[in-house]
């Protein structure tokens, strides 16, 4: 056991809550301490307020306009830019492509990870090293690994065309970034092809802090393994569920490298997200007020989403 | 703002050099003699990259014009390709740090936006007359960076040895297209490569096919405007789309939705197709001739029903203008204006056209052109300069008025590959894109 | 409370036919979901004719002329040490600033506490597109566009986000108790975040360091946004620029992907003790 883990173990399983109401004597201290932690909050939050919370209400106000991004002035339209844009049905495409990559590769890299770190939990030798190399992948970046895909997606010398070709399998050859029916599910392969890095080790840590006295009670009342995983393991993973879903989902509603160095939303519009689309009309159609509500909207998706994962997997663990 | 900084800090260390500098003014123009007493300044020449053609003329240009200015260094700045050209410019343009020089596109925004400044005199002197005019305010707001020749452009490029092989020979009308790419179906082998992968360069083959439609509308104040005014509608344009569509389904490559445009020269020296659509005219034969010196190229331009070669001519001041500009910013500072004039008069000399021409791409229409040595080296070079005395040539005119045009095209090209691609019907195509005509003019 | 007995205090065996199972499967893992960077690492000791003729090829010698030529013919070099500037200096101002922030959170609590809180957190869900258009104006105002300040400064806005969400996790868990003792003491209270607090921290502040360094090495967008032609970029922004330059080189593309790639493997080759340790405090508390 490493000190590390000693600690973890040391802590008490549920924090205190963070702020007790204070006993009347202690008043003013409080009232002292309290002061100064705010301005011990103060530097971080003035320099997040201007570098994310301005500029996003700002993108409010411009979504009321019919600023091309280019004039001095422009005008307030009122919600008119959020009326076409829920009427288009480009922007209902983006949202749908959003979804199914946004959950789809939370689902998929999560389920990966948790494998991933199941096999691992089982070594008991060189599992460090296999640790080391598993994370590897995860160091890429995907902007990276989007700029080699697309050479050897390639239609016409890519290598995975190459090969089926070679391998007397041409039927089989696809326009793997050109095909509309199957576009979506290659991008969707391409953002989840990975080990899952930091996913797996907060998997893996977790699956190790499972008490192996719980585990073998469980064996010796006769529980088969996949019995021993449902109600015992899988309980105990519940947390780490919600953290590994909630960051990854917030990820993918985001999804925006792999989109522009791939496809440029294409053929058509057919898989363009809501981050393109938002990039696209806002800089390239010289439409910054309707960008702008996009934007919003992309923004209340998200957190509504999020919220609502959040709370579902949350009332999970506590029913587990 | 970094570069009036930085051209500040310039004229300061260089302050020694503007004895020497003084007597080379007379030499460049009147209006080189800035305020500033004559120190090098330094100005950026924004222009985009993905032509590997265009990226050795401007180097090629503005190395030889810093070697023979006294006071100017022009520092050329390649624009990332990443987004499409007009989407940079906008970030360009959201920084508020124009260079001097702007490679411009979408100009009639730009001009109406007040972010480009008038080109004096001393450059449109150089130019032939006809490429170059003022806007309503009397002022000339961009100059032609190569040759006018329009759209003339937009051709098939071709392998000569296997039409002479095959004893095909270039179509003289619509049907005669056709009909040899159904005898190079025949042979075995894949007719035609088009790209889609930056959007874009599907333009290659759809303007030649619309051409003729527009051509109709040419007189009375182009397509784009007759529509506008409720005369003429984006049904007008179902023929064209149908045979987009056909060329799309029988005879062209597979993969041209993530194909790139320069991929398409790789595809033809590679025996992959026997034509490809580009749109670089004279560059993209140069840029075959780099990667397989051997491959004989020869290109066309797909002829109307009744053989006429409909060619777009340039819009020398409107929306759809391109061409060098000076911004705003520059004009602002003065000394950066100066220089960037100093700049345009060497790039219409005859010095600096020849310099283009040996580079590959065919030169801007200055006053003496008569002087300015033609490259014909380039295997096909013969076939694009024949296309300029083809006696079936005849320009068009549509340059849309609406400020918000460029908006649609962005929409109308995308929508047009849905349509390519089977997404979408003729019809629906023909729907959907009225529909966002209407809006955006609406908006504008 | 119970001590748990750690598993791994377990007598070593013997290698077990499962373990092994394990282990060759994993291999092939790992083999498959490097094959992208394989490919280019392969690939980037060819030339352009014979990539093209044959794709799947292998390299005929350790042909080191594409990265020469990389760096010769472009502002590769400059762009790696602006990325190593921008990564280092992201995470000074991270770590001057989000832990404290954090650490106030979970002191102030209550409502206050939470909103606070909540404010931060929101940061992770609003996409850098929603704020982009007005950060340029501004940084450019200010005279901070196409500086790597600027992209320093725009990266601590979604950093700090995820920096408050684990840092607070982490600090829910410090009692408060050796703190308070310290404060009887009379130590200012920034002395004692510093001197006492800030160190108990740190196995969360390495698993946040880590995380945020590859973050912010690999990141592409806000670089390409930020920095004009004017300065090298980044890696990633330089390697974009090459992909419009170079259309169809692909040797060069490759090459330029692994010279993108080796120092995050280095970084991590060099921090990963640290990293996974602190990955694994950091995610049990999480």
């Amino acid at each position: 056991m490493t000190d590390q883990q000693v600690l973890v173990k040391a802590l008490p399983a549920e924090p205190p809550p963070a702020a007790r109401p204070a006993p009347g004597r202690r008043r003013a201290r409080f009232d002292r301490q309290r002061t100064a932690m705010l301005l011990f909050i103060a530097p971080a939050a003035i320099l997040y307020a201007l570098m994310m919370i301005v500029p996003s209400l700002q993108s409010i106000q411009f979504s009321l306009t019919d600023w091309d991004g280019i004039s001095d002035t422009f005008q307030y339209v009122g919600l008119r830019n959020y009326e076409d844009i829920l009427t288009s049905g480009r922007f209902w495409n983006a949202v749908r492509n959003t979804l199914i990559l946004g959950l789809g590769s939370a689902v998929v890299v999560n389920a990966i990870a948790l494998g991933v770190a199941m096999m691992l939990d089982k070594l008991d030798h060189a599992q460090g090293f296999f640790r080391t190399i598993v994370y590897l992948p995860a160091l890429v970046s995907g902007f990276i690994a989007a700029t080699i895909w697309k050479y050897v997606l390639n239609y016409n010398f890519g290598a995975v065309n190459s090969t089926l070709k070679a391998l007397g399998l041409d039927a089989q050859t696809r326009d793997w970034l050109g095909d509309h029916d199957i576009v979506l599910w290659v991008l969707l392969f391409i953002i989840c092809f990975t080990l899952g890095g930091n996913t797996t080790l907060i998997y893996l840590a977790n699956l190790q802090s499972v008490p192996q006295e719980l585990v073998e009670a469980a064996r010796i009342d006769g529980a088969s393994r996949a019995q021993v995983f449902r109600y015992v393991t899988w309980p105990m993973l519940a947390g780490a569920v919600t953290v590994n879903m909630t960051l990854m989902m917030i990820a993918g509603w985001t999804i925006f490298d792999q989109i522009m160095v791939l496809t440029m939303g294409g053929p058509g519009f057919i898989s363009e997200t809501m981050a393109f689309f938002i990039y696209k009309v806002g800089f390239g159609e010289y439409r910054a007020g309707y960008g702008s509500a996009a934007a919003v909207v992309l923004f209340i998706v998200v957190m509504a989403t999020t919220m609502i994962a959040n709370r579902y997997m949350r009332s999970r663990e506590i029913q587990a | 703002m970094s570069s009036a900084n930085l051209s500040r800090r310039a004229v300061v260390k260089a302050g020694a050099a503007a004895a020497v500098a003084a007597p080379a003014l007379a030499a460049c123009g009147p209006s080189a003699g800035g305020g500033d007493g004559g120190g090098k300044t330094l100005i950026r020449f924004l222009y985009a990259t993905g032509d590997a053609t265009w990226n050795e003329v401007v180097a090629a240009v503005t190395e030889a014009f810093n070697a023979q200015s006294e006071n100017v260094v022009v520092e050329p700045e390649p624009l990332p390709a990443a987004a499409d050209y007009a989407t940079a410019l906008k970030t360009i343009d959201a920084t508020g740090n124009w260079p001097a020089l702007v490679d411009m596109r979408d100009t009639l925004t730009y001009m109406e936006a007040g972010k480009i400044a008038p080109i004096p005199e001393s450059v449109t002197a150089l130019l032939s007359d006809e490429v170059y005019s003022p806007a309503e305010d009397g002022s000339v707001y961009i100059v032609p960076s190569t040759a006018l020749n329009g759209e003339i452009g937009f051709n098939i490029v071709y392998d000569k040895d296997y039409f002479e092989a095959n004893g095909l020979a270039v179509p003289t009308t619509y049907a005669e297209f056709i009909a040899l790419m159904d005898a190079i179906k025949a042979n075995g082998d894949v007719p035609l490569a088009m790209a889609a992968a930056e959007v874009w360069p599907s333009d290659q083959i759809w303007k030649p096919l619309a051409a003729p439609t527009f051509a109709q509308y040419s007189e009375s104040g182009g397509f784009w405007n007759t529509v506008e005014a409720g005369e003429a509608t984006i049904a007008d344009l179902r023929e064209p789309m149908e045979r987009l569509k056909t060329i799309t389904d029988e005879y062209a490559l597979e993969g041209w939705q993530s194909t790139q445009d320069a991929q398409t020269s790789t595809l033809l020296v590679n025996g992959q197709a026997i034509m490809a659509t580009s749109s670089a005219g004279l560059g993209r034969l140069n840029d075959i001739a780099k990667v397989d010196p051997d491959y004989n190229a020869g290109l066309f331009i797909i002829p109307a029903d009744d053989g006429t070669l409909n060619v777009l001519k340039n819009s020398v001041n409107g929306e759809t203008a391109s061409g060098i500009a000076i911004s705003k910013q520059a004009q602002d500072d003065g000394a950066q204006y100066d220089a960037a004039v100093e700049f345009l008069e060497y790039y219409y000399s005859v010095e600096a056209c020849d310099l283009m021409e040996a580079t590959g791409v065919v030169s801007p229409n200055i006053k003496a052109a008569a002087e300015v040595t033609r490259n014909s080296s380039i295997p096909g070079a013969a076939d694009y300069f024949g296309l300029l005395e083809n006696p079936k040539l005849a320009w068009y005119e549509n340059e849309p008025n609406n400020p918000n045009h460029s908006t649609f095209q962005t929409f109308f090209r995308q929508s047009r590959i849905e349509m390519m691609d089977d997404q979408i019907t003729v019809d629906e195509l023909i729907e959907k894109s009225q529909d966002e005509f209407e809006k955006n003019m609406a908006e504008g | 409370m119970t001590v748990v007995k750690p598993k791994r205090a377990k007598e070593r065996r013997r290698l077990k036919p499962g373990e092994v199972v394990v282990m060759a499967v994993l291999s092939v893992l790992v083999l498959a979901v490097s094959f992208p960077v394989l490919y280019a690492l392969l690939n980037s000791f060819r030339g352009y004719a014979d990539i093209t003729k044959d794709p799947m090829g292998l390299p005929t010698s350790l042909d080191f002329g594409n990265y020469v030529t990389l760096f010769k013919t472009t502002e590769y070099g400059e762009a790696l040490l602006n990325t190593a500037i921008i990564t280092a200096g992201t995470l000074a101002i991270l770590l001057a600033l989000v832990p404290m922030a954090a650490y106030g959170i979970e002191r102030v609590g209550g409502r206050t506490g939470r909103w606070i809180y909540l404010l931060f957190i929101a940061g992770l869900m609003i996409p850098f597109q929603v704020r982009m258009i007005p950060l340029v104006t501004s940084m450019n105002e200010i005279g901070l566009y196409s500086t790597l300040t600027s992209v320093m400064l725009v990266h601590f806005g979604g950093s700090a986000a995820f920096g408050v969400l684990l840092y607070c996790s982490f600090i829910k868990g410090v009692p408060r108790e050796i703190e308070e003792a310290a404060n009887m003491d009379g130590a200012g209270r920034l002395r004692t975040f510093w001197s006492i607090v800030f160190p108990m921290l740190l196995p969360v502040t390495s698993a946040f360091v880590i995380i945020q360094a590859l973050g912010l090495w690999n990141d592409f967008f806000i670089p390409l946004v930020f920095l004009d032609a004017s300065s090298a970029g980044t890696i990633n922004v330089a390697l974009s620029r090459m992909s419009g330059l170079m259309a169809s080189q692909w040797e060069l593309i490759y090459t330029g992907a692994i010279v993108a790639t080796v120092p995050s493997v280095l970084l991590f080759a060099a921090f990963q003790r640290y990293f996974i340790k602190g990955m694994s405090i950091g995610a049990v508390k999480g």
